[in-house]
């Protein structure tokens, strides 16, 4: 290992550089000479053998290893390297260092907000990964004809020891993916049949046409298949502890708790790249201990404690800021079996009773856009998002509920039948940290002017998403929280968190509604919006961008009047890197290893 | 004393056993299992998706994650014989080996828990022993007083500020060399391996866990002290003209640490359980970090071998107490 080794070589130069030194004088008398000896002893134990050379941003450097947080919020350790069987980010992160999928995405584009660079979601830039270039699509939007990359290898690391990828060893990864992956819903709802037509050449249909499939099925943003050897994916002990892939980057070693670290992959496709030699993604997670490392430099970068967020800019200001693009996005959600919240105007009363930008303001986290205004049901992903604050004329009428209105909301709630307002429980877990809890002590406070007395209850995790998170909310209570962190495409925010067929619905009664039985008449919840439910289908089968955002849009305005749902702010995710970390191009979370690490070049 | 050894030793294998069964039993109780967790975590549309068929992956079934009956027993009784034959079971997710992550896990939690307890103890006794022999001095009402702050500082608090404070090491222009032993290494390293990055790593999580034990042992040892001093023999040693030294080291230190030392086997468990909180703020990979985590991850297997550790780890350790303080004072095992 080579951490050993470095201590107990230290150990022995510095035995080894005494007996030069008792050497040395010996044979010189010369103390200062021997002072000498000792020093290149030292000097070696340096082991700088590469020469600094002056770089700009023009001109990348090739070496280094960058060390930070592999996550930053949370305790970072994946439960299992399966990441072909494991839907959590903690496995979906760095699986992206290791192995390719279908596509990957480009870099969107960047504003300043508050002298912060803000990245937008925008994934109009899709590239071939494993795959050449962006696939060929025939008959109406649902058959893709991928071709495999000539020059994608597996890393040279045995069992494969280099081999060629396949269009059989991508099928093959579909196949276990749709068989055994807890993240394989969409897939087996929207994917008729894969095919290998030719060595390299693959061919995926769908049962219809599907807009968002690039993203949310062979992109892997959301939880796509990954292209893994059979060799290791067949072996479930081997794919847990030590993946092999055909990523930039080279697997090294997983110390539990400690530090996942990969090597370049020299052998990548896209060669030069990765630039810098190593990745060490520490599994830490204290916000105080990595603002330390990074206060002291022996760390590279992070994602940044959204409540931190101020004393990090002063206490690093030479660091390179960033705020985005992944936005936490949740609300208050409800059980539709029980009264109060059965009724629209009790939820539409909830919604105008928010103070949603002076909670952003208050907070004094770095300011979210699109998903994480709060000011939208569905999505995080700006091209497909109308702000019915400063876009109200656009919006429509509906606009209106996401207002603050106290007056109007008391109307409400007093024509629902509360005119001195309702007691309510807010169950949620305690497991999103202090940041998320100041958040909610805020929306507490907002709505109580209104008439909403809210009781904060956060419960353990476990306990929380098995009850609560799944619609088992009790009659005086809702639920509030994140629901989702990943989705990036309103379409998995839609079939995941609304559409009653949806076994997660955040919403109660719970349980799934079959599709057969939809929509049901009468019926108090999403499960009975027949126009919705129409939106939410049609907007996934139109393969027109720009027309799938119109109708995205319309699903918007439907959902603002509804309130399923009541959004309030999320917390957008920063990111911090030091000045010396060059090419940062920032895209999203599971995409990082391939999409932003393996752009980065260190000038130190 | 034989007799007394062969009762108390057999009294610790049913008291381990029973503990581990009420673990299982409890593990029943906490709402939700790991389907519960991954089905909830899903992002995408579960339509074609059961929890039943998340079960099915994970090789996992309602006798073993949800029964509440008889099943338990059974469970209890399957996961003990692998125990007995040294396999702990495996993590649902990633089947990893919950045994080899116990055997990695163990040292790192034992030398936190011991550095601590040689931190507290040295810190303690001499203090307790100077603060009776001085005693309503300047020296006792400030030795008092420390331990009162030590015993209010919960460890959790200090862990933190402990980073607060030592990240600003570079702006009090303190040289390089101290700034690597204040800010303790990224990397976990163990002592085999780096012993020096060990230590730099160690040093201040195990101080911090060691004051909580300190301020109680302190006081123990000070109440202790006033005691013995004020016994008979204690007195007949004064009279017989003895120095100061010899009077407390040979005559009344033996006797006031007997409690003591019963207090410290007592604080073992607040070593254990206080190592959760600071292995976390300190990234230090040991038994603390793996419990949460299979807590809230519901990866029962684990947490029932962790708790099997450390049941066996507290019980073992009051059984040697008890040895211990029935050697120093034949009374016990009389009585």
């Amino acid at each position: 290992m080579a951490a050993e080794s470095n201590y107990w070589s230290r150990f022995w130069r510095r035995r080894l550089s005494r007996r030069r030194l008792l050497q040395t004088t010996a044979v010189t008398g010369a103390g200062l000479a021997a002072a000498g000896v000792v020093g290149c002893g030292d000097d070696e134990g340096g082991g700088g053998d590469t020469q600094p050379t002056a770089t700009t941003e023009a001109s990348p450097r090739a070496g280094g290893t960058f060390r930070g947080p592999l996550v930053g919020l949370s305790t970072g350790n994946p439960p299992s390297l399966d990441s072909q069987r494991q839907l959590t980010f903690l496995a979906q992160i760095p699986a992206a260092y290791h192995y390719s999928r279908l596509l990957k995405f480009g870099a969107g584009a960047t504003k300043e907000v508050d002298g912060v660079t803000s990245v937008q979601i925008d994934f109009s830039n899709v590239e071939g990964d494993a795959c050449a270039d962006v696939p060929e699509i025939v008959d109406g939007g649902t058959v893709f004809n991928f071709k495999v990359r000539d020059n994608l290898n597996f890393h040279n690391v045995a069992p494969v020891n280099g081999r060629a990828v396949t269009a059989e060893d991508v099928k093959h990864s579909i196949d276990i993916f749709a068989a055994e992956s807890p993240n394989r819903g969409n897939w087996l709802a929207q994917v008729d049949k894969v095919e290998v037509t030719g060595p390299k050449d693959l061919t995926i249909t769908l049962k219809n046409p599907f807009g968002p499939a690039f993203q949310v099925l062979f992109g892997n943003n959301d939880g796509g298949p990954w292209v893994i050897p059979s060799e290791i994916l067949d072996n479930k002990d081997v794919a847990g502890k030590t993946p092999i892939g055909s990523g930039p980057w080279i697997f090294d070693s997983w110390e539990p708790n400690v530090v996942i670290r990969w090597k370049k992959n020299p052998d990548y496709y896209d060669a030069p790249l990765p630039y810098m030699d190593g990745f060490e993604g520490l599994l830490t997670a204290d916000p105080e201990q990595i603002l330390a490392n990074l206060k002291n430099e022996t760390f590279d970068g992070s994602l940044w404690s959204a409540d931190l967020w101020t004393r990090g800019r002063s206490e690093l200001p030479q660091g390179q800021w960033f705020t985005g693009p992944e936005h936490v996005w949740g609300g208050a959600y409800f059980n539709f079996a029980n009264p109060p919240f059965n009724d629209v105007r009790v939820r539409q009363a909830l919604s105008m009773a928010i103070d949603r930008p002076g909670i952003l303001s208050a907070l004094d986290q770095p300011r979210a856009t699109g998903g994480g205004s709060g000011l939208t049901h569905i999505s995080q992903y700006d091209k497909f998002w109308i702000d019915p604050i400063n876009d109200a004329a656009e919006f429509g009428p509906n606009a209106k509920y996401f207002a603050r209105d106290v007056t109007e909301a008391k109307a409400l709630l007093s024509a629902a039948g509360f005119p001195d307002g309702i007691d309510i429980t807010a169950n949620s877990s305690n497991i999103y940290g202090p940041g998320f809890g100041k958040q909610m002590e805020a929306v507490s406070d907002s709505a109580r002017e209104a008439g909403f007395r809210m009781n904060l209850n956060l419960g353990e995790y476990g306990g929380y998403l098995s009850t609560t998170f799944l619609g088992d909310i009790p009659p005086d209570g809702i639920g509030l929280a994140p629901l989702i962190g990943s989705p990036i495409d309103p379409h998995n925010i839609i079939f995941a968190v609304f559409h009653p067929s949806s076994g997660r619905h955040n919403w109660g009664p719970k349980g799934a509604v079959p599709a057969a039985d939809l929509p049901k008449a009468n019926d108090p919840s999403p499960a009975g919006d027949a126009d919705l439910l129409a939106l939410w289908t049609e907007q996934a089968q139109e393969i027109d961008e720009e027309a799938r955002a119109a109708l995205l849009k319309d699903v918007q305005r439907s959902m603002a009047e509804s309130m399923w749902l009541v959004p309030w702010p999320g917390v957008s995710t920063a990111y911090v890197y030091q000045p010396w970390v060059k090419n940062i191009r920032l895209i999203r979370g599971y995409g990082f290893g391939v999409e932003t690490a393996v752009n980065m070049w260190l000038d130190k | 004393m034989r007799q007394y050894f062969i009762r108390r030793a057999l009294l610790v294998v049913p008291t381990v056993l029973g503990v581990t069964l009420l673990i299982t039993f409890l593990l029943q109780i906490l709402e939700g299992n790991i389907a519960d967790l991954i089905y909830a975590e899903s992002a995408t549309f579960n339509q074609e998706l059961t929890k039943e068929q998340i079960e099915d992956d994970l090789g996992v079934n309602d006798e073993l994650l949800g029964s509440r009956s008889l099943g338990i027993f059974v469970q209890w009784g399957e996961w003990m014989g692998g125990v007995a034959q040294g396999d702990f079971g495996e993590y649902f997710r990633s089947r990893r080996s919950v045994g080899g992550e116990l055997e990695n896990r163990i040292p790192v939690t034992l030398e936190l828990a011991g550095l601590a307890l040689f931190f507290s103890l040295i810190i303690a006794l001499p203090t307790g022993v100077i603060s009776a022999i001085r005693q309503d001095t300047l020296v006792d009402h400030t030795a008092r007083s420390f331990s009162i702050f030590m015993l209010a500082l919960p460890s959790f608090w200090l862990g933190t500020m402990y980073f607060v404070v030592v990240g600003r090491w570079d702006d009090w222009g303190l040289p390089q060399s101290i700034g690597d032993w204040l800010l303790p290494p990224s990397i976990y390293k163990d002592v085999w391996q780096d012993p020096e990055a060990n230590f730099r790593q160690m040093w201040a999580p195990a101080m911090i866990l060691g004051f909580a034990l300190a301020g109680s042992v302190m006081r123990l040892t000070r109440s202790q002290m006033l005691e013995v001093l004020r016994q008979d023999y204690v007195r007949t040693a004064w009279s017989k003209g003895l120095r100061e030294r010899t009077v407390v080291t040979r005559h009344a230190i033996k006797n006031a640490f007997i409690p003591v030392f019963s207090l410290i086997g007592v604080q073992i468990t607040i070593l254990v359980s206080g190592s959760v909180v600071l292995e976390r703020i300190f990234g230090l990979p040991g038994l603390g970090l793996m419990l949460i985590e299979a807590v809230t991850q519901r990866e029962y297997v684990a947490v029932q071998g962790v708790l099997l550790v450390v049941a066996a780890f507290v019980v073992i350790t009051n059984f040697l107490v008890d040895m211990v303080y029935s050697l120093l004072d034949p009374r016990i095992r009389y009585a």
